[in-house]
């Protein structure tokens, strides 16, 4: 067979799928939060905060820190203690949660010849990579020759899958554009799975940099208090790390193999500020866009959205210029759709922040209750919006918005609907 | 209705800039002052371009330097018809950048400590960077993501540019490619022990059914899955950098040259560029 035989042309065979809907079939996290869907949902709905004083390395500035670590970082099915304590923390942020993702849709050894994708958002591997190999006594940042892969094409080998593996960044944002990319894959026919999502991990000179950007909270008191999205005596967000991987399958596939079918990524948006690098637009004209682009791609209004899990991170720009864009995205029913942001309990993930927050999504969704924003003692004038303040809002819950946005001026906002 | 994903699209417009350490600190300065000798475009350069507000790039990644020129020299042969950017999307594909700046921090860390890490480290090195950069500075709304990052990066560039151009509400693409022709041996204070080279390669992708093609400058870019139940092998890579981002500019200029040469085109021809991806499918420029 000449080389040429040996492919086809996409589009060609797979059709049908253009407009497919795509289910999240399978679950996997590592979160300062817990590491099951189980636990991060009970977590959430009592309103835990995950925030506590950490030791911030010798190369912190002089000061307490506060933060939301992961701690014991599940093993992931099948795969032996030593070999998997070889691999860098970052490393085993990613797989861990990848592979329970995949043992949860039951696809660890039945695949049925299904060919399945990875798409990873991360922002920062190589110099996270690099820093933590240097804080540990290494050089590897003045040896190119050690970086001969990235971790998408180790999580490839280690999970043994055989469709493409893909790394994309968006700031803030990245695990929310690695599931859109994996839906587009999906509708294409590339692949019949796609293992999606993101991690971050904490280092010093993340610290430092986010110190120093004056994005960080400088609370001191009390380390759970020190996350208040959308409260006026916010002062900056507070670091948290590691982060969720789903697996996606197009509807008709999950049901033909009787997966469980956690819910369906019914649509998204995304669009750029272009205003800066760091500081999101005052205007949330754009913000809001990506918000419209995503109601529209699931084929909804406003006023059929039950739950909008704010990105609010607690930064004072940020939060306001997100208000505006669900305002100016939902119009009136923005005064009566609950709004939450779980970063006031999981601290934020960073480029896991995406993934995560679709677990408050599918949390609000299974349990018919709404996550709420833990701190939130005075509301912001500024962010006026229908807040689930410090104790979650049992209602049912169809169909939840969860908006992500990253430095650059990312936006996304994603829509996820129950299960039919 | 959700249009599918493209399986091939039209590069519209093309240009790659290659610079040594001296050469991107003055594109740093004037990123659009590309020298006939370090850029080619696919077409003829137009009197005048976009410009960048003033010192935007001041902070920013070798990499970020190097891409936003190429764009800018890219932009110079774009067809009239595509002027308006405000809502093209970009995608940037860096291999391995913000080294020296992130050598250059951990060498300072123990003596400066946290006070001494610029703010600037993490929005001008990280992987969406790059991207960002274009989106801001040239005010362009749609999507903006980086995509690989590692030594696979421009195989995940194109793959992901196929995947995306059908984003609605995106009449365009700019897909971004950087690489360092060897990889800078950091001496800790922002330079290299050695003498590297970056090259960058920017290139127009628009949606093939929505730009009536000009088969002189035009170019497609097509993915072709491999057939369904061969499994691909899950190799390890032998050779990292498996696109020589070199190669693929010459290849570039060359089908161009042999557009605006010839009367006819085959896939076969000497000027087609592919490459076969680590999970069977193949990408082709032609």
């Amino acid at each position: 067979m000449s080389s040429s035989d040996a492919h086809f042309e996409l589009g060609s065979k797979k059709a049908s799928l253009y407009n497919a809907t795509v289910c999240i079939t399978g679950i996997g996290a590592a979160s300062p939060l817990g590491h099951s869907f189980a636990t991060i949902a009970d977590n959430l709905l009592q309103g835990r905060s995950a925030v506590r004083q950490v030791e911030a390395g010798v190369f912190a500035r002089d000061q307490i820190h506060f933060a939301a670590p992961v701690s014991d970082i599940p093993l992931p099915p099948g795969m032996k203690e030593q070999s998997f304590a070889s691999l860098g923390k970052l490393h085993q942020l990613c797989l861990s949660p990848a592979a329970h993702a995949l043992a949860d849709a039951g696809l660890t050894t039945d695949r049925r010849g299904m060919r399945i994708g990875i798409v990873l958002g991360i922002a920062a591997e190589h110099m996270k990579v690099w820093e933590l190999d240097f804080v540990a006594g290494g050089t590897r940042v003045l040896q190119p020759e050690l970086d001969a892969e990235s971790i998408v094409h180790s999580l490839r080998r280690d999970l043994a899958i055989d469709g493409p593996a893909v790394t994309v960044a968006a700031a803030c944002a990245s695990s929310g554009f690695a599931m859109a990319l994996g839906r587009k894959w999906l509708r294409a026919g590339w692949v019949d799975a796609c293992i999606v999502g993101g991690c971050d991990v904490l280092s010093p000179t993340a610290f430092a940099a986010f110190y120093n950007l004056r994005a960080l909270s400088r609370r001191s008191d009390d380390p759970a208090k020190a996350s208040r999205p959308f409260d006026r005596d916010r002062d900056g967000f507070v670091m948290g790390e590691g982060g969720a991987f789903f697996v996606l399958e197009c509807e008709s596939q999950a049901r033909a193999r009787g997966a469980t079918i956690y819910g369906e990524l019914a649509g998204v948006g995304m669009s750029s500020d272009a205003s800066h690098m760091v500081i999101p637009s005052a205007d949330p004209k754009n913000a809001a866009h990506a918000i419209r682009l995503a109601l529209k791609d699931a084929a909804i209004n406003p006023e059929d959205v039950d739950y909008i899990n704010a990105h609010a991170a607690g930064t004072a720009v940020g939060d306001i210029a997100e208000a505006g864009a669900i305002r100016m995205a939902f119009g009136e029913k923005s005064a009566s759709v609950p709004v939450s942001s779980t970063k006031s309990m999981s601290g934020h993930l960073l480029s896991g922040a995406s993934a995560f927050e679709a677990i408050a999504c599918l949390t609000a969704i299974r349990h018919r209750s709404v996550p709420p924003t833990v701190n939130l003692d005075h509301p912001d004038e500024q962010c006026p919006l229908a807040h689930v303040a410090n104790a979650a809002l049992d209602r049912p819950v169809r169909i939840a918005a969860s908006n992500s946005f990253g430095f650059g001026g990312a936006n996304l906002c994603l829509v996820i609907r129950a299960a039919a | 209705m959700t249009l599918p994903p493209a399986t091939r699209c039209s590069i519209v417009t093309h240009a790659s800039v290659e610079a040594n350490l001296l050469q991107i600190a003055q594109l740093r300065e004037s990123p659009d002052q590309v020298s006939p000798a370090v850029g080619a475009g696919s077409g003829e350069m137009a009197p005048s371009g976009p410009q960048l507000p003033k010192r935007f790039l001041r902070h920013c990644d070798e990499h970020t330097i190097v891409g936003m020129a190429a764009v800018l020299a890219a932009m110079h042969t774009l067809p009239e018809s595509l002027a308006d950017m405000s809502r093209w999307g970009v995608l940037a594909a860096p291999c391995l950048a913000g080294r020296l700046f992130s050598a250059r921090t951990l060498a300072q860390l123990p003596k400066t400590g946290a006070a001494g890490v610029s703010p600037h480290l993490i929005p001008q090195c990280s992987l969406h960077a790059m991207a960002s950069a274009v989106s801001v500075g040239l005010g362009m709304h749609g999507p903006n993501m980086g995509v690989g990052g590692g030594p696979e990066a421009i195989a995940e560039g194109f793959v992901t540019a196929l995947s995306m151009l059908e984003e609605p509400d995106m009449p365009g693409l700019w897909l971004v490619l950087t690489q360092w022709d060897d990889e800078p041996i950091p001496d800790g204070a922002g330079g290299a022990t050695n003498g590297p080279l970056c090259r960058g390669v920017a290139m127009a992708l628009v949606a093939t059914h929505s730009f009536a093609r000009d088969s002189t400058t035009t170019l497609a870019l097509s993915l072709q899955l491999p057939v369904e139940g061969v499994q691909s092998p899950l190799r390890s890579t032998g050779n990292p950098f498996q696109i020589k981002l070199a190669h693929l500019a010459t290849s570039l200029d060359a089908i161009v040259h042999q557009r605006r040469t010839t009367v006819t085109h085959s896939a076969d021809s000497p000027g087609c560029w592919s490459h076969d991806c680590d999970w069977g499918a193949r990408l082709e420029v032609a």
